[in-house]
């Protein structure tokens, strides 16, 4: 079954807040272990919301070493997040740093009511699963970002304040990171392709559009317009290293 | 520089590689400003303040230093016992908002979407300044033009703030939305806020304009406090700035988003109208420096024909008109005053005449073949001629003499004004000689100086003047040339 997954970009900026917050409260320790129980809903069986994350009061339980929490607790926190958004059911639990601490038991404890897996390496990468029968399989997911974006680079919201050499940087580095990932994403359409037995009739749509729209020529004026502008650089500089000429005699 | 040639990304880089000196020129300032003010982490750098502009448009500035960094410093902050007494109704004076909560806010508004939707700031105060980490919604029934928290909404508050709310943060203030009427507050609204203010400072109203963002595809959002002056209740709107975290790098990287730098079309009249003014800033000061060098040659070739020993004053041009009353010169005469000199220089000056007709009647005898030098003796000489003896040769009307002032003056003028002057007056200048004499064993060195402090001046004012129009019009062509470069595969 193909899933669609979409996580509101808010939940992980929660995370990470938490996540930093914690690391400055404990400062002895440079990884902190960190559980989250993940709000959202599903759609058809298939397409999944995520909305909403909750953090587990995680506590180590001495007898047995391993993590643990306080049910009762994390009931009133989904309760109270219910009052005011009462569409959003358990769907899935974040682990952060799982390669360094063992999330066993309080997987185990909640195994009932996830569909679906995160295991966040801070800073570093996030991957999705999703539960099937005996095991979890590895997914794609999208982010869901608002269109409206607060902090959409440096240069729109400092205005005029930005340096001109702040500004091509910016604009290189952001013309690479744009290429660098389109690349990524060709690759993972051909790799589709390729691999997929029966692709899905919506994706072959969507990439029908894109090739087709690659196929748009340039405008008509174009190599006349360029050609304009050269020649008004050269005529400029000609002019002016004249008159330098001049001047400097 | 060979334009067809080039890549758009290597015409990137060329106008990269153009401009470090301004960069240079930047770090320098920094440091300048960085020496005038005391750093601080939660204190926006003097090139991220918020001017009228950006608190009228309700637009949040970007902050520098990451959350991380945020937190590490309120963690750090130990409250000051000043800041818990009384404080100054206008004592704080600006608000740092994570991402987060801005997001969040605005998702709540646009959930709203005509209803008016209200909610919590969670977050602490560092002296003058809040600082908001997260937020919640209250689950209140807002109408298109109201919204008002009930006794459950307060009791969910606190619920919420005991179970969500990290150590050291509390509710530091409200949120609420104006959907399509822009962010302020209302009479009731600083009503409230004022009540807040009164029993719980410190106290923050946020206003969002959801409809207006989704529009403008750009936050709308301000942040306000109230003052109460002369029992008038007033609210006042403090910058706001919006910080991230370094790890939210991981979230944002997947969007796809590439942006073109807009260019001001208005920008490249501008431009050249500034390189055509520095152009003939340059040319005046050009031909001044020549009309002054012209100048010196003529006065001192006039100066020669005039001090020419004529057989007859006949012979003399000058005496032509004047000769009826202007006494021959005795040549057995020759006086060594240099009063006579000084008159003379000023020729066809009714008093001058007399003067000289005066001092040959004095018989005192006149140096024709000194007199050059005579000229540059006074004006060498530290006499200590004060201003009574001015009336013998107090003020020397000189014509010309310094004329390099003159053009300083003037093109200093230009400078300031901006403002051309293609034709020089020809002015006669008067010079206090007490201050001349002086001054005048340095004087051509300091002119010297500040000629070519003027010249460096000038010559930098084109040379950027151009870089920018040149980095335009680049700037164009690499625009142009990535358009046609994105169809054409």
């Amino acid at each position: 079954m193909d899933y669609s997954i979409n996580m509101d970009s808010n939940v992980m900026y929660s995370v990470n807040y938490e996540y930093e917050n914690d690391l400055n409260s404990l400062s002895e320790s440079e990884l902190v272990p960190q559980c989250y129980l993940l709000l959202g809903q599903v759609q058809n069986g298939k397409d999944i919301t995520i909305s909403r994350n909750i953090k587990i009061p995680i506590t180590l339980e001495a007898v047995t070493s391993e993590f643990g929490f306080d049910d009762k607790n994390l009931e009133m926190k989904i309760e109270l997040i219910r009052v005011t958004e009462p569409n959003l059911d358990v769907i899935g639990l974040l682990l952060v740093n799982p390669k360094v601490f063992d999330y066993d038991s309080i997987m185990h404890r909640l195994m009932e009511r996830i569909v679906i897996l995160f295991r966040y390496e801070a800073d570093n990468k996030l991957e999705c699963y999703v539960k099937m029968i005996n095991d979890f399989k590895l997914v794609d997911f999208q982010y869901k970002f608002n269109s409206v974006q607060v902090m959409n680079s440096k240069e729109d919201k400092k205005g005029g304040n930005i340096s001109t050499y702040e500004k091509h940087q910016l604009e290189e580095t952001n013309y690479r990171n744009v290429v660098e990932k389109l690349i990524i994403r060709i690759n993972t359409t051909l790799n589709y392709l390729q691999k997929s037995e029966e692709p899905n009739d919506l994706i072959l749509r969507k990439i029908s559009m894109i090739i087709s729209g690659l196929k748009r020529p340039v405008t008509e004026d174009i190599e006349k317009e360029i050609i304009n502008h050269e020649n008004e650089i050269k005529l400029l500089e000609i002019v002016l290293n004249q008159w330098e000429m001049t001047v400097s005699d | 520089m060979s334009l067809p040639t080039k890549s758009v990304a290597e015409l990137n880089r060329f106008l990269k590689e153009e401009y470090i000196q301004e960069q240079r020129e930047n770090e320098f300032f920094d440091h300048i400003n960085g020496l005038r003010t005391t750093k601080s982490i939660l204190r926006p750098s003097l090139s991220a303040s918020a001017s009228t502009d950006d608190l009228s448009e309700n637009v949040p500035l970007i902050f520098d230093p990451n959350q991380d960094e945020i937190i590490r410093e309120c963690n750090n902050y130990k409250q000051n016992e000043r800041e818990k007494l009384e404080v100054d109704a206008q004592y704080y004076d600006s608000v740092l908002i994570s991402k987060l909560a801005c997001e969040q806010i605005l998702n709540h508004s646009i959930e709203g979407n005509r209803i008016e939707v209200m909610g919590m700031l969670l977050g602490m105060t560092v002296a003058s300044q809040f600082i908001i980490f997260d937020s919640f919604k209250l689950p209140v029934q807002g109408t298109e033009t109201r919204v008002n928290a009930q006794s459950e909404s307060y009791e969910y508050m606190v619920q919420y703030v005991s179970e969500f709310a990290q150590k050291n943060n509390n509710i530091v203030g409200w949120y609420h939305s104006h959907p399509d009427y822009n962010c302020w507050l209302s009479n009731i609204d600083m009503t409230t806020q004022d009540l807040n203010q009164s029993y719980q400072d410190p106290y923050l109203a946020i206003v969002v304009d959801p409809i207006k963002s989704l529009k403008e595809k750009k936050i709308c959002m301000g942040a306000f406090r109230t003052i109460k002056e002369n029992d008038v209740l007033q609210s006042y709107q403090l910058p706001l700035y919006v910080f991230d975290s370094a790890l939210n790098k991981l979230v944002d990287e997947t969007t796809l988003n590439l942006k073109i730098s807009n260019i001001n079309l208005n920008g490249e009249y501008l431009l050249l109208k500034n390189l055509l003014d520095n152009m003939k800033q340059v040319s005046n000061y050009n031909e001044l420096v020549e009309e002054d060098v012209q100048n010196l040659r003529s006065r001192t070739s006039e100066r020669n024909n005039k001090f020419r020993i004529y057989d007859s004053p006949r012979e003399n041009p000058r005496n032509k008109d004047a000769s009826a009353h202007i006494p021959l010169l005795d040549r057995g005469h020759r006086n060594k005053s240099t009063s006579s000199l000084l008159h003379l220089m000023s020729s066809g000056n009714e008093e001058s005449d007399i003067d000289m007709e005066r001092d040959s009647s004095s018989g005192i005898e006149f140096d024709l073949g000194s007199a050059s030098s005579s000229l540059y003796t006074v004006m060498d000489a530290p006499g200590p001629t004060t201003t009574s003896s001015l009336s013998h040769f107090p003020q020397l009307p000189v014509q010309n003499t310094r004329r390099t002032d003159v053009a300083q003056r003037d093109l200093e003028n230009n400078l300031l004004s901006g403002t051309e002057r293609s034709n020089m007056e020809s002015e006669t200048h008067v010079i206090d000689y007490e201050k001349h004499s002086l001054k005048n064993n340095h004087s051509g060195t300091i002119n010297n100086v500040t000629m070519a402090l003027q010249k460096g001046q000038l010559r930098s004012n084109y040379i950027s003047s151009k870089q920018a129009l040149f980095r335009l019009k680049i700037e164009e062509y690499k625009k142009l040339r990535f358009y046609k470069d994105a169809f054409t595969l």
